[in-house]
């Protein structure tokens, strides 16, 4: 598991490489060029459904809405995705996960003629490793996902990619000693996305994502959450060409327990 | 003859057969009888002897039949060469169980000279001591002929000197014709009746004296006169002389001492306490109660000489008997009274300053020695079992030389009245007496208790207020184990209301000035304090309680998205409500000044609440939560909680 663990990693890192290496060869374009930011808003519900005593149910339901001339974040919507998956718990430091993904994406150019509404299959599979320093926690989070997209246009075939994602992410308790219900914390996130596949020449380096929130513990099953996310990556078509995006995110994090009494308690220390 | 005559008939007859049968039947019991004799030899105890034994012996019915020879001894060479040694020989006959034939027993307590010399191949050793020899005969079990009693001193091995000797002649345990017991220093002679009744002159002759020294003259078992020469003074003491009344026979042993001392005029006492004869007869009593005490083991027939003398003979009816056991009764009461009030450190001090308690106590002390010591004297007697041996008349004579007295005045004066009339049922009157006298007596300590109990009181209160003080101490010192930055100040504040309230019924108490109704507050207020501590306690432990409550209502949930353990608090609308409503409820009722009879319930109630509070952890309370969902009244939530609330306030 390690093993291949530090294999994706190493991977990254050469994918990571010609990107600045792009930049020095291609000749023609002297500069990279930067998109004005779009403002988004997302409203993402995130669900960890306990099944068994080592085995949970991934539930998430993501509302993405986009900006439009008029309105700005909440304009129109562009993505309403469903992923689900069964995870594992490893320990208390070490889960993983794999699934699927439907993602349903809106054509949001208001000008196009195409399909207004075209769906997106992913299978993906994650790595998450949590780390306890003083009173915070961290986190490392490997995504790999392997997507078949297409674009509006009648009759487009599917692209076949895949996702390399990695995360860190810290949170860090703000009125309380621990995490523990009623402790607001603040969590500070980045994520690098890459990507590779035929469709995908010169702009590999599909999104970084940085983003702070702020969060509320109700209970140990229910927190919530509030930040604002800057993201910037290359175009799939154009490498030189940059996307950016203002993002206010808003979450929802459950995780029911509907296993009876009985069953519930020795799981929850798993192998202490 | 006729038998023979029929037998005759009966072989004439050929029936020899039926003969034979008959036969066999009349023989068996010989063939019963004629069992086989084991015998048994080895280590043996009887009392306190521990030796060897050497018996015959049958066994029936799983029991051993003693049979035959019996010999039991004990010596030891080594003790008697180092330093003494105890030895013993019984040795005699027994017949299907019981004593029979010639019986000896020796007792030796021997120490040697340590040297030995040699005498026909034997080592011989001298020996120095003292020697008990007992000769005799048993017949089924009871002494018969002869019987010989000797205690001599021996040095190197001879007879020195004989202290004691002793011969009865028994027919089958009764003593006969004559018997003489000596010592050293004088000799008694006496006899008997064939049925064992002193009969005759019984003299004692004495080194000291030339003529007889002292003779008691019977007459068929009555001791008519106690005749005494002391140097040549002569007394004669008159015993039982003309008995009008039944007699009945017993035996000459301490009893009949005690019932002779009865009958003597208080001068004549010694007379008989130090006679000789008595003296004699008592040593030889001992010497055969000896011999009995190892024969009680396997003779059922007591080993005594058993010498009979007749007393006059007063058998209590009924009534008498009824009234002696009440007349025991009463005096026992008296005597308990008299001693409390005699042995009264307070009374004796009042008594200096107090005339009347002086002369209330003098009377009890007239009363202990005039009535009181005398009916316990005739309760000795019962006791004693003589007390049907001496006529009504000597029984008052003996304790009330001046009659059976009888208390009148009790009222005003204490008098003691003494009444010279004889009066027909003796016991009657005396349990009268005995009652009137406990009446007195409860009389007086009535009086003597009002006279001390003023003083008493005060002492008792002086004794409650130190109570109450170091109660009221105690309430500071819980207090202040209390005042700790953890705590909330509620809880502080209420034990400060505790001690608030604490001190002002004490101030209450101070401002008192009657002495009985301080003593009655005092007694409430020791009781009140120990609840207001025992309160101070309850709310000490409160927020320990609370804890332990927190704790107990937590769950430990894994939350993935912290990927941590979290606690979460479970049935909150029942912590809430112990939390929010029914501490603080309990609280403002101490506050609220609780009543010394409240706090009982009080504190029994908080410990009841959090005894159902760790109950309901693991309890199934789904309705009950719901019932709570807007319940804000403590008395319905403890009840829903099924505390037994307080009664008083459910009114």
């Amino acid at each position: 598991m390690i093993k291949n663990l530090c294999t994706y990693l190493v991977f990254m890192l050469l994918w990571m490489y010609p990107i600045t290496d792009i930049q020095a060869q291609d000749e023609p374009a002297t500069e990279s060029e930067f998109k004005d930011p779009v403002t988004k808003l997302w409203i993402n519900t995130y669900g960890n459904i306990r099944i068994a005593k080592r085995f949970f149910w991934v539930a998430q339901t993501h509302f993405r809405f986009e900006e439009t001339e008029e309105t700005p974040f909440v304009g129109q919507v562009a993505q309403i995705y469903n992923r689900h998956a069964i995870g594992y718990i490893y320990s208390k430091k070490f889960n993983f996960s794999l699934g699927g993904v439907l993602r349903l994406n809106f054509n949001t150019d208001p000008s196009s003629p195409d399909r207004n509404l075209v769906p997106e299959w992913r299978i993906w599979h994650q790595y998450m490793f949590a780390m306890p320093l003083s009173n915070m926690m961290f986190y490392h989070r490997i995504r790999i996902e392997h997507r078949w997209t297409q674009d509006f246009a009648e009759g487009s075939k599917y692209d076949f990619r895949n996702r390399w994602r990695y995360m860190f992410k810290a949170k860090i308790p703000l009125n309380s000693a621990t995490l523990a219900p009623k402790t607001f914390y603040v969590s500070p996130e980045a994520e690098l996305i890459m990507q590779s596949g035929k469709p995908v020449v010169g702009s590999p380096f599909e999104d970084l994502r940085l983003h702070a929130s702020f969060g509320y513990i109700l209970t140990p099953r229910m927190t919530v959450a509030a930040g604002i996310m800057y993201s910037q990556g290359q175009t799939l078509s154009d490498g030189t060409v940059f996307k950016q995006n203002w993002t206010a995110r808003l979450h929802l994090y459950f995780s029911p327990d509907f296993r009876k009494v009985k069953n519930k308690l020795p799981a929850i220390h798993l192998d202490d | 003859m006729n038998y023979f005559y029929r037998s005759d008939y009966f072989m004439s007859h050929n029936n020899l057969l039926y003969i034979w049968i008959i036969g066999i039947f009349l023989n068996i019991p010989l063939v019963t009888f004629s069992q086989e004799k084991d015998t048994f030899t080895g280590k043996y105890k009887i009392g306190k002897y521990i030796g060897e034994a050497n018996y015959t012996y049958t066994f029936t019915e799983n029991d051993t039949i003693l049979d035959g020879m019996f010999q039991f001894q004990s010596s030891n060479l080594q003790a008697l060469l180092e330093k003494k040694d105890t030895s013993f020989l019984i040795k005699g006959n027994f017949e299907n169980n019981l004593p029979n034939g010639s019986w000896t027993f020796r007792f030796n307590s021997f120490q040697s000279n340590k040297k030995s010399k040699l005498e026909d191949y034997q080592y011989v050793v001298n020996v120095s001591g003292k020697q008990r020899v007992v000769n005799g005969e048993f017949i089924e079990g009871y002494p018969n002929g002869t019987w010989s009693y000797v205690v001599q001193e021996i040095i190197d091995s001879k007879v020195d000197k004989v202290t004691f000797k002793s011969s009865i002649e028994f027919e089958k345990g009764i003593p006969q014709k004559s018997f003489r017991i000596e010592d050293q220093d004088q000799e008694l002679v006496g006899r008997f009746l064939r049925n064992g009744l002193a009969h005759d002159r019984w003299t004692l002759y004495s080194d000291q004296e030339v003529d007889e020294a002292e003779a008691w003259n019977f007459n068929e078992g009555v001791l008519e006169r106690i005749r005494i020469n002391k140097r040549g003074n002569s007394s004669e003491i008159i015993i039982f002389n003309d008995i009008q009344s039944q007699t009945k026979t017993i035996t000459l042993d301490k009893r009949y001492l005690d019932i002779l001392k009865l009958k003597l005029k208080p001068k004549e006492t010694p007379e008989i306490t130090n006679s000789s004869i008595l003296m004699l007869l008592d040593q030889n009593d001992r010497y055969y109660k000896s011999i009995d005490t190892i024969l009680s083991d396997i003779n059922p027939v007591t080993f005594a000489p058993k010498f009979q003398v007749r007393v006059p003979y007063f058998p209590l009816n009924i009534s008498e008997k009824k009234s002696i056991d009440s007349l025991e009764f009463w005096n026992q009461k008296s005597k308990k009274i008299s001693a409390d009030l005699q042995q009264d450190t307070q009374l004796a001090i009042l008594k200096l300053s107090d005339k009347k308690v002086r002369l209330l106590l003098d009377s009890v002390d007239a009363i202990s020695e005039k009535i009181l010591d005398p009916i316990q004297k005739i309760s000795a007697y019962k006791n004693d079992s003589i007390l049907s041996f001496i006529s009504r008349k000597e029984i008052v004579d003996k304790v009330w030389l001046e009659g059976i007295p009888t208390i009148s005045g009790l009222k005003t004066e204490p008098k003691i009245n003494i009444s010279t009339q004889n009066k027909s049922n003796v016991f009657f009157e005396i349990e009268k007496l005995s009652k009137e006298t406990l009446e007195y007596l409860v009389a007086i300590q009535k009086e003597l208790d009002k006279k001390v109990s003023k003083q008493r009181r005060e002492q008792k209160a002086i004794e409650l207020e130190k109570k109450m003080i170091s109660q009221l101490e105690y309430l500071a010192v819980v207090e202040k184990s209390f005042q700790k930055d953890t705590v909330p100040e509620i809880y502080v504040k209420t034990l400060g209301t505790i001690k608030e309230n604490a001190q002002k019924k004490l101030n209450k108490y101070a401002a008192l000035s009657d002495v009985d109704q301080k003593l009655e507050y005092a007694k409430e207020l020791v009781v009140c304090f120990d609840a207001l501590d025992n309160i101070g306690e309850t709310i000490i432990k409160l927020p320990e309680q609370q804890n332990e409550i927190k704790e107990k209502y937590q769950d430990a949930v894994w939350n993935p998205f912290t990927a941590t353990v979290m606690n979460e608090i479970v049935k909150k609308r029942i912590t809430q409500a112990y939390e929010q409503i029914l501490i603080p409820y309990f609280l403002q009722m101490v506050e609220q000044e609780i009543s010394c009879d409240d706090s009982i319930i009080w504190i029994q109630t908080v410990y009841n609440t959090h005894q159902r509070m760790l109950e309901m952890r693991e309890e199934n309370t789904r309705k009950l939560e719901r019932k709570l969902r807007r319940e804000k009244d403590p008395l319905v939530i403890l009840q829903l909680f099924q505390v037994s609330p307080n009664n008083k306030e459910q009114e």
